[in-house]
């Protein structure tokens, strides 16, 4: 099983499309080779809401672990020249959204 | 002397340890090298043979390059040098400073000369996980090249900068890095090109001569190009080659080159990463480094730093820094420095020892160098009497309880114009993105215009007397003791 990361503000920045089991793109960290990749894909607050969920662990701005757990199922891998994905501007206070469960 | 000549030194002295045993890329090495930088003390460089998925030939790593010496953290630049290890300090900064100061024009050889274009990939063909880039500490946002350089050349001048930020592979052909504004190559790259909307070719090379990473690091002047620097540092001139898809140059001996462009106003996340500070420096914001070719050496050997407390393998890159602010502090008339260093292993601190008897006002020194761009590392600044030896930390951080007197301490600044690396968490964190936010000290230990006078030291050196300590060090290899008689003088 694989293992991703993902910042807790591009959770917040996606939460509705989430909890509403909408597909979102986003950049995740595989910790297996150790690279980030721009992923078309569904992410849930547990792994039986997914067909093939993998672990996500979610980082504070910090670099902190943030204590919960989602899951993420890869759909695709994009080219990140095809999407549009800006960087969330840097802040200093955390955003708020529901966890997961 | 290039990376592999400097081994081949180190094998010489004992100092190479190889491991032939199957090593990942991702955290293993980078822990076996902290924990041997935590407890080797400086005698050792790590050799990583065999690293999963890179064996046979596919890339080697290299950890613990710098790691120092507690009591001499300028052993192995010596030894790169062409110096002892264990040449005294005093013996060896003058001489490290003497060589900075002359600069010596490299030279440009061809592709067919040049080690570095063993092999070439250009465009598609290029994928940096073809190289065993480390996966450094847990929370670190990809892998890290942390003892290379970012060489760009000034539009305007034709000045080359080659200076050490750290830098993340984000994919098979992408970068980020830490491109903090105020320091020389990211200062050219937003106002020079950036402004002007242009694209700016970059070039990266990990490897080549050792001392490259110490002059990478330290305080050249704006304009002056570190090739010379080196060139001066090694006592001959650089071999550079030229690069294959923009006009930059590059070490011909470097076991890795990256070379590629910055679009104007290309933004990705970078970070987090665990710092030379000893915390993780949270997610950045960088401009997208676009990779266009690598070239290396064949199995190449990828250097690195785990960076991180305790203890920082890195630290002795701090020595260049210090060569920086000496000569500008006596370019400006400050008289009397005597040692200076920054104190283990935050590299935020630093310490200067004066001499009483030529120095003028100590705070007039610490304004100074608090006003140094290079001393955006630093926060805190100790000034002391020439007795305390400001080589070791522990008698510094002594010396600040002892005589930093509470009534005349220093100077505290701060306010938004005070300008601190981003990588210290005491401040703001949305503030110290855009390099604001800072607070800075300075400690006067010193007793120089004090209304007391310091009372005679009580320790080895000053409580006995020459004859006493003569005989004790002549029988003291007879009383069976393992550590060395070590007679420090500051």
């Amino acid at each position: 099983m694989s293992e991703y990361t993902i910042f807790e503000v591009y959770i917040a920045q996606n939460y509705n499309e989430i909890m509403a089991g909408k597909e979102v793109i986003c950049e995740v960290l595989s910790r297996e080779e150790g690279v980030t990749k721009v992923v078309k894909a569904r992410i849930a607050g547990t792994e039986d809401e997914l067909q093939n969920g993998e672990k996500l662990l979610v980082k504070r701005e910090s670099g902190e672990w943030k204590d919960e757990e989602w899951f993420i199922e890869v759909i695709e891998e994009l080219d990140p020249d095809d999407v549009d994905l800006p960087s969330a501007p840097i802040s200093a206070t955390p955003p708020i959204y529901g966890a997961g469960k | 002397m290039d990376q592999r000549d400097y081994l081949d030194v180190l094998d010489e002295y004992g100092m190479l340890i190889r491991i032939d045993k199957e090593v990942d890329w991702n955290l293993e090495a980078a822990a076996i090298s902290a924990m041997l930088a935590r407890v080797g003390n400086g005698n050792y460089v790590v050799l990583f043979e065999n690293i999963k998925g890179y064996y046979p030939d596919k890339g080697r790593l290299v950890g613990c390059m710098y790691a120092p010496n507690r009591r001499k953290v300028w052993n192995k630049i010596a030894i790169s040098m062409g110096m002892a290890p264990d040449v005294p300090y005093a013996e060896f900064m003058p001489e490290f400073s003497k060589r900075l100061r002359r600069l010596i024009k490299p030279m440009e050889v061809s592709a067919k000369e040049a080690p570095c274009k063993e092999i070439i990939k250009v465009g598609k063909e290029v994928n940096l996980l073809d190289l065993p880039i480390p996966f450094l500490h847990e929370t670190d946002g990809g892998r890290y090249l942390t003892l290379h350089a970012i060489a760009n050349q000034d539009p305007d001048t034709g000045w080359i900068n080659s200076g050490t930020y750290r830098w993340m592979v984000k994919g098979p052909r992408r970068g980020a890095g830490l491109w903090v504004m105020g320091q020389h190559g990211p200062t050219i790259y937003y106002t020079k090109y950036e402004q002007r909307g242009n694209t700016m070719p970059f070039v990266i090379y990990n490897g080549g001569d050792p001392l490259g990473f110490i002059v990478a690091t330290s305080s050249v002047p704006t304009g002056v190009c570190e090739y010379d620097a080196l060139g001066g540092l090694r006592g001959e001139p650089i071999r550079l080659v030229r690069a294959e898809t923009n006009n930059l140059l590059v070490p011909a001996d470097a076991e890795v080159v990256i070379e590629g462009e910055i679009r104007p106003g290309e933004r990705t996340d970078e970070g987090p990463f665990g710092e030379y500070t000893g915390y993780t420096h949270g997610r950045n914001i960088s401009p997208l480094f676009r990779v266009n070719c690598i070239t290396y050496r064949k199995n190449p050997i990828i250097s690195f730093v785990t960076e991180g407390l305790k203890w920082a393998e890195d630290f002795p890159a701090t020595l260049g820094m210090c060569h920086g602010y000496r000569e500008y502090a006596e370019s400006v008339g400050v008289k009397g420095i005597k040692s200076f260093l920054f104190n283990m292993d935050t590299c935020t601190m630093m310490s200067f020892g004066f001499d009483p008897e030529k120095a003028n006002d100590p705070m007039r020194l610490g304004r100074l160098i608090m006003g140094h761009k290079a001393m955006i590392n630093v926060n805190t600044l100790g000034l002391h009497d020439p007795d305390v030896d400001v080589i070791d930390s522990r008698d510094t951080l002594e010396d600040f309880g002892l005589a930093c007197d509470p009534r005349v301490m220093g100077e505290f600044t701060t306010d938004d114009d005070v300008y601190l690396t981003p990588l210290t968490f005491i401040s703001d964190a949305e503030n110290r993105s855009k390099g604001t936010d800072g607070a800075k000290n300075t400690w006067d230990c010193t007793s120089k215009f004090k209304r007391w006078k310091k009372p005679p030291r009580a320790s080895f050196d000053k409580a006995y007397p020459a004859e006493i300590r003569k005989r004790v060090e002549d029988s003291w290899p007879e009383l069976g003791f393992d550590e060395p008689f070590d007679d420090k003088i500051p």
